[in-house]
């Protein structure tokens, strides 16, 4: 096969690595949590393709620079399918339309808007997001109160009311 | 660092192209509209930068098929990652809401009451529900929501993946 497009394989071979390791850590490590297994596989899987590419180096006549401009766009296009990955095992973990989704393929008959309101509703999502919240260090409880603890979550949601101002005109859903 | 310049100089123009659009009218269903705004430009662009190739000495000019296919994954993989991140935009987060909440009780903070008080299931869950209507992963037939192939789909392949962690529902 040409280099040219075995060049093309880096990406891939880097995400197939990520998601093989991530899974992998997720499993067998019980101390690990999810987070830390994302970041983990997204670790191995540049090693992976810093290999793959190392070794398509060795092979060939390609000169340092080329070499360089090459493996620039490939680790941008891997950390983009990283990203995406990410987004995807996020979006089991905590995306409410994929929790619905589920909640109704498991009811052969379908499901009012109460039997699902029943099986998914607000107490229980504020009561997990604040669980989340407190064991990532973002807020902390004291006296019955809530506190922010850890500003990273915060900064993130300014930044995406900022981001919704600009793009859709408004801060909120609601507004 | 052709290629990283072009993918890049695309995707930021179809961002400020979609900036423009959502300017004059926010689409009903933006995922779609996205999607088919982000392909259109996409193929645009490849169409021009094949006309620019004729001349392999001008600095847009694509040498081969790998090139056109390494700028392409770039392309679509920025577009990927945009799409992923843009119902964020769409939708309340609870967990950013919850945080921005905190943050405006300021010294003082806030009771825990204050969240179930407003973050109700009119906030947070039955505009989901409603979104899946939208989006035609659901249907809704003598008062009951039942998946469409499409939401079928999604809940198989997001179980799979939740199985294959051995992790819980989620949400």
């Amino acid at each position: 096969m040409d280099y040219s497009l075995l060049n093309l394989l880096s990406p891939f071979i880097g995400l197939a690595v990520n998601l093989a390791v991530q899974v992998a850590s997720y499993r067998l490590i019980a101390r690990l949590a999810l987070l830390q297994s994302l970041f983990v596989g997204c670790g191995a899987g540049w090693l992976g393709l810093g290999l793959f590419e190392g070794g398509l180096l060795t092979a060939t006549d390609r000169d340092g620079i080329s070499f360089a401009a090459q493996f620039v766009v490939n680790s941008t296009i891997y950390f983009l399918l990283a990203y995406n990955y990410f987004h995807f095992i996020n979006m089991g973990e905590t995306a409410r339309r994929i929790r619905i989704l589920r909640e109704l393929h498991e009811s052969e008959n379908g499901l009012s808007q109460e039997e699902i309101l029943e099986r998914y509703n607000a107490q229980d999502m504020i009561r997990l997001r604040m669980q989340r919240l407190l064991n990532n260090g973002q807020i902390i409880q004291k006296g019955g109160r809530y506190y922010i603890a850890n500003p990273t979550v915060l900064r993130i949601a300014q930044c995406v009311t900022w981001l919704k101002w600009i793009m859709l005109g408004k801060r909120s859903e609601f507004e | 660092m052709k290629i990283f310049y072009l993918g890049c100089g695309w995707f930021f123009a179809a961002f400020f192209i979609q900036w423009a659009l959502w300017k004059i009218r926010l689409p009903q269903r933006q995922a779609k509209t996205l999607l088919i705004l982000f392909g259109l430009i996409w193929l645009t662009s490849l169409a021009l930068v094949w006309m620019v190739s004729s001349d392999p000495d001008h600095w847009a000019a694509l040498q081969n098929p790998a090139e056109y296919l390494h700028y392409s994954f770039l392309y679509i993989a920025l577009t990927l990652a945009y799409l992923n991140t843009y119902p964020g935009l769409e939708a309340d987060s609870p967990s950013l809401v919850i945080v921005m909440t905190i943050h405006q009780g300021g010294e003082e903070g806030v009771a825990v009451e204050k969240f179930y008080e407003t973050l109700t299931d009119d906030l947070l869950v039955k505009p989901r529900i409603r979104d899946l209507l939208v989006d035609k992963m659901a249907t809704l037939d003598d008062g009951k929501y039942r998946l469409t192939r499409k939401g079928r789909l999604l809940a198989v392949l997001f179980g799979a993946y939740r199985s294959l962690l051995k992790a819980p529902k989620g949400g």
